[in-house]
């Protein structure tokens, strides 16, 4: 009681609040801006909140990558173009509830989720990160690599109509995964001695190109001024009630899914997404449908899972001090900075501060609520200007955006050539969403496998002799053969399955 | 009549671009960080640049360009304009040119100042056998073949050749051990206390949290002297005998070829700040080590991690 | 861009060879038992395959679809230029922007953009300027994104907040 005494005292601050309100705004705008992410809403706050106290200044990322995260979903759901990578996953099905009508439906069901699942990787954060975090410390590459070999299961649900095509879309993102320094010995490929391609294509740049100037490429042969503004968005709130308790297996799922994979370094919230859609499309009766029931589940699952993984990634990151995501490194270079250093001592030492850091999450979530609904209504205005005055602000956001992850043209580059690239393939009804998906999970899982085999000295059985390891893996080789017997037998294919060409 | 102000200045810095010379700096600087936001050398250059603002009263733009471990940005360092609005951060970058990604040298930069260093040391987890260095050594000495060793980050890097370097002096073949790369310390942490590798080469402030939990334990730290506020942890002239200083190197520099007058601007300004106690209260809560070398100290450096790194890369065979 | 599937298939073929045959010119270092060619070669071998399913599925097709079929151009008069002008606009944009200054540079992207979509040019004018004020001072002065001044480098010290 002396721990809750002390941690409300805390946060019945004027200046927390005002920060705490800022960073909300500030995440909202730049996570909706495509090619904007959480990550660079974190990091772009370092050099201000540097003179902050600590307790605001952790706040200040907390709430600012939790709204970010969120924010990436509007621009997906409305013009088909994620806000952020932890979007993409179901970027189509919003989509498409959007253009039958539904866009209330698909931004409700992807902001209630978020602050489900933010809300619940928070309860979970505050009771149990203790022992989460031995089970994290448990995973070495064998666990990683079988982790992100489950994720790529993903692409045959998200490969579209033919399977075939899908799997071409994904090895053409793996291939892509591929440019750059390879992340074992560090050979220079693909890169035909140009030192910008050393650093690989960029997931940001790829995404953009892939997703927003593909889009811009496609509404660029529409009229602009006979192009129809989408129409209102509905009410938001009425009815989500209902839907959250008929998604609620879902949203559950999604969340614990989510924590999970956010409590393990070095797969963020982008993974968790996917995950989670794959399993919501694979594993329940309700996701599998493709009518807007199935739509709403898998949006509710992967949305709820990409917030979730915020407050996952905390968990590691709190106490033992190892990052869970991009994010949380950028928190745990502030709280050493500010001098509460994280560690299974800081739950001894200074409860109050850790717990006050836990309550946060719980007010940045609840917050996203309202403020969210601002936003979208905000982001639903400025869609109804004419397309001759949205498209070149988009074109600018997106130039903008690739440039400003690492500070170089050749990304603006990227964006156009894979720009191209992505209108030519939907064009010829190649998936876009698998490529990404490819980019995504290629470097982790060369990564981890080329790290396995270099500790076994290139024995393949090591990716069975440990027990967790072992169990995924059996997991992960039973996924891929359903997936793909699914397909040849297409008499017991249920509908909405791709079939295999 | 602050517009009026600033639209004279645009037209006074339109018109005469040469007016502008007299004072260096009179426009913002430029420093390029090779590595992500948030991560050591992203923090410490804040650190650094939030003190050279006040000396200078010009705004420091960090510009972090990490793709390629590094590559892009000291690239971009290399072929910076040498009129000294833009810097760069340095860092050990010797192991590039083994690894056939880039070739620098000392030669294409203009070394300023070093201001942060930081000691490697090397890790077992918490239910590891070895208790100590000299045991430790002595299994590598026999059976080099059966160990893995994490280097943190890439191999032939920072925390790894300095190790390397130590056990060659030993004769140890550092060949037939197992060097796992990775993606920076906290990954080769997580391996270590799951038991995928059974040594690690890390820097101690990072790995403190873990250290506290007992779930790892360094067996020494290759620093001349005890490293402040890890004491506890043996010196390798405390454990085997051998004094050894490897480690990290966090410098400015600039492109080949800065005028000395304006190189010696910056020296003097980074001196300022490393000497300011609010520098120095900041690096020590953000763990990191103040470590001062002027100029010439730090081209000396800059000679020495290329000699010393060359060596250890061939020992190890990355060099053909 | 519509192409028949014996095209679409052929490209991933293509990319298939490139990419192992390419990965096969990557020595492992010696100390590595699967080198940095491995992980290439299994993509490169998968595009092969994939690609070359797709193309003799396309043979089905060859003679009863058109091989190219361009998009609907005629659906919109000035739609190939608008189309051309998202490309051009990165171009120009990768071009002008460090000697002209950020500016300046997306003050003639905008207006050129919004002329084409058929915005009258004064108006587009004032559009593209404002536009362009409002994000250099969220980019460039708030944000410290390092976007080049061009022009104003002099002065930009106050633009900096």
């Amino acid at each position: 009681m002396v721990i809750l005494e002390d941690v409300l005292g805390r946060l019945l601050d004027l200046n927390l609040m005002l920060v705490i309100a800022g960073s909300a705004v500030y995440g909202l705008v730049l996570g909706a801006i495509p090619g904007l992410t959480a990550l660079m809403a974190s990091a772009l706050l370092v050099p201000i909140i540097i003179f902050m106290d600590p307790i605001p200044a952790v706040a200040a990322i907390i709430t600012a990558s939790a709204m970010a995260i969120f924010a990436g979903d509007i621009p997906g759901a409305l013009m088909r173009m994620p806000g952020t990578p932890a979007s993409a996953a179901y970027t189509d099905d919003a989509y498409g509830l959007t253009r039958s009508g539904h866009a209330a439906l698909a931004l409700g069901a992807g902001l209630f989720a978020s602050a489900t699942g933010g809300l619940a990787s928070a309860a979970v954060l505050a009771l149990a990160a203790p022992l989460l975090a031995d089970i994290a410390l448990s995973f070495s590459s064998v666990e990683y690599f079988w982790l992100a070999a489950l994720g790529l299961s993903c692409a045959t649900f998200v490969a579209g109509p033919s399977l075939l095509r899908g799997l071409a879309s994904l090895l053409l993102g793996l291939a892509f995964a591929t440019v750059g320094m390879d992340p074992v010995s560090g050979t220079p490929r693909f890169t035909f001695g140009s030192t910008n391609l050393l650093g690989g294509l960029g997931l940001i740049p790829v995404l953009i190109g892939m997703f927003a100037v593909s889009e811009l490429l496609r509404g660029a042969l529409a009229d602009p001024q006979a192009e129809k503004a989408p129409a209102r968005i509905g009410p938001i709130v009425r009815g989500i009630g209902p839907a959250m308790w008929r998604h609620r297996t879902g949203l559950l799922r999604g969340s614990g899914i989510g924590t999970l994979v956010g409590a393990l370094p070095g797969a963020g919230s982008d993974i968790a997404a996917w995950i989670s859609y794959a399993v919501a499309r694979r594993a329940s009766r309700l996701g599998r449908r493709d009518d807007q029931d199935g739509a709403v589940e898998r949006i509710m699952s992967a949305s709820a899972a990409n917030n979730a993984s915020l407050g996952g990634a905390y968990i590691p990151a709190t106490v033992f001090g190892i990052p869970g995501d991009a994010i949380t490194a950028i928190v745990i270079s502030v709280m050493f900075l500010k001098g509460i250093n994280p560690g299974p001592t800081l739950f001894l030492n200074d409860p109050g501060a850790i717990y006050t850091i836990f309550a946060i999450f719980f007010i940045a979530n609840i917050l996203m609520i309202p403020l969210g609904i601002l936003c979208i209504r905000a982001f639903g205005a400025i869609l109804r200007l004419p397309a001759a005055y949205v498209s070149p602000m988009i074109l600018m956001f997106c130039i903008l955006g690739a440039f400003s992850v690492d500070n170089t043209l050749f990304a603006v580059g990227i964006i156009g050539v894979i720009g191209v690239l992505g209108y030519v393939m939907e064009a010829n009804r190649i998936p876009i969403a698998p490529a990404i998906l490819g980019l995504i999970l290629g470097p982790l899982i060369e990564q981890t496998f080329m790290t396995t085999m270099l500790k076994s000295h290139g024995d393949l059985m090591i990716f069975f002799e440990r027990p967790i390891g072992g169990t995924l893996g059996v997991i992960t080789i039973l996924a891929w053969v359903a997936a793909v017997a699914l397909h040849l037998l297409p008499a017991r294919r249920p509908a909405g399955e791709p079939a295999l060409r | 009549m602050l517009a009026r102000f600033t639209a004279m200045a645009v037209l006074a810095g339109l018109l005469l671009p040469g007016a502008a010379q007299a004072a260096f700096p009179d426009r913002p600087l430029t420093i390029i960080v090779p590595a992500a936001a948030g991560g050591g050398g992203d923090t410490t250059t804040r650190i650094l640049a939030r003190e050279i603002e006040k000396t200078f009263g010009q705004p420091i733009t960090i510009v972090n360009q990490g793709q390629g471990g590094g590559v892009v940005g000291l690239t971009s360092i290399r072929s910076a304009k040498p009129d000294g609005y833009t810097v760069g951060l340095l860092f050990p970058y010797a192991g590039y040119k083994a690894m056939g990604q880039a070739d620098f040298a000392a030669t294409d930069f203009t070394p300023i100042a070093n201001f942060n260093g930081d000691s490697s040391a090397l890790l077992v987890g918490g239910k590891s056998a070895f208790k100590d260095l000299a045991s430790a050594l002595a299994a590598l000495k026999a059976e080099p073949a059966r160990y893995r060793i994490h280097c943190s980050g890439g191999c032939g890097s920072v925390w790894d050749i300095p190790v390397a370097g130590l056990m060659l002096d030993q004769g140890i073949a550092v060949n037939r051990i197992a060097w796992i790369p990775g993606q920076g310390a906290a990954t080769g942490f997580t391996e270590l206390v799951s038991g995928g590798v059974d040594f690690q080469t890390a820097s101690l402030p990072e790995a403190a949290a873990l250290m506290n939990g007992g779930r790892l334990r360094p067996l020494a730290v290759l620093s001349p002297t005890p490293v402040p506020g890890f004491e506890s942890v043996p010196t390798t002239a405390q454990a085997i005998g051998t004094p050894v200083d490897g480690g990290t190197w966090r410098a400015i520099g600039g492109p080949a070829g800065m005028p000395d007058d304006i190189r010696a601007r910056w020296e003097d300004a980074i001196r300022k700040a490393v000497d300011s106690p609010s520098f120095r209260a900041a690096m020590a809560k953000a763990n990191f080590g103040v470590k001062w070398l002027d100029s010439k100290g730090l081209a000396d450096l800059m000679s020495q991690h290329e000699a010393d790194t060359e060596r250890v890369m061939k020992a190890l065979g990355y060099v053909k | 861009m519509k192409v028949n599937d014996v095209f679409v298939g052929l490209f991933f073929l293509a990319v298939g060879v490139f990419v192992t045959a390419y990965a096969w010119t990557l020595e492992p270092p010696r100390h590595l038992a699967y080198g940095p060619g491995f992980v290439p070669s299994l993509i490169g071998i998968g595009l092969m395959l994939v690609g070359g399913a797709i193309g003799l599925i396309g043979l089905r097709t060859v003679h009863a679809d058109r091989l190219v079929s361009w998009p609907d151009w005629s659906a919109s008069p000035r739609g190939p230029l608008r189309f051309l002008t998202v490309p051009a606009a990165i171009a120009a944009y990768i071009t002008l922007v460090d000697g002209m200054g950020f500016l300046l540079t997306s003050t003639i992207i905008f207006v050129a953009m919004l002329v084409i979509a058929g915005v009258r040019p004064l108006r587009g004018l004032a559009v593209g300027l404002l536009s362009s004020i409002v994000l250099t001072a969220v980019f460039a002065s708030v944000l410290h994104v390092p976007l080049p001044w061009g022009p104003l480098q002099s002065v930009s010290g106050w633009l900096i907040w």
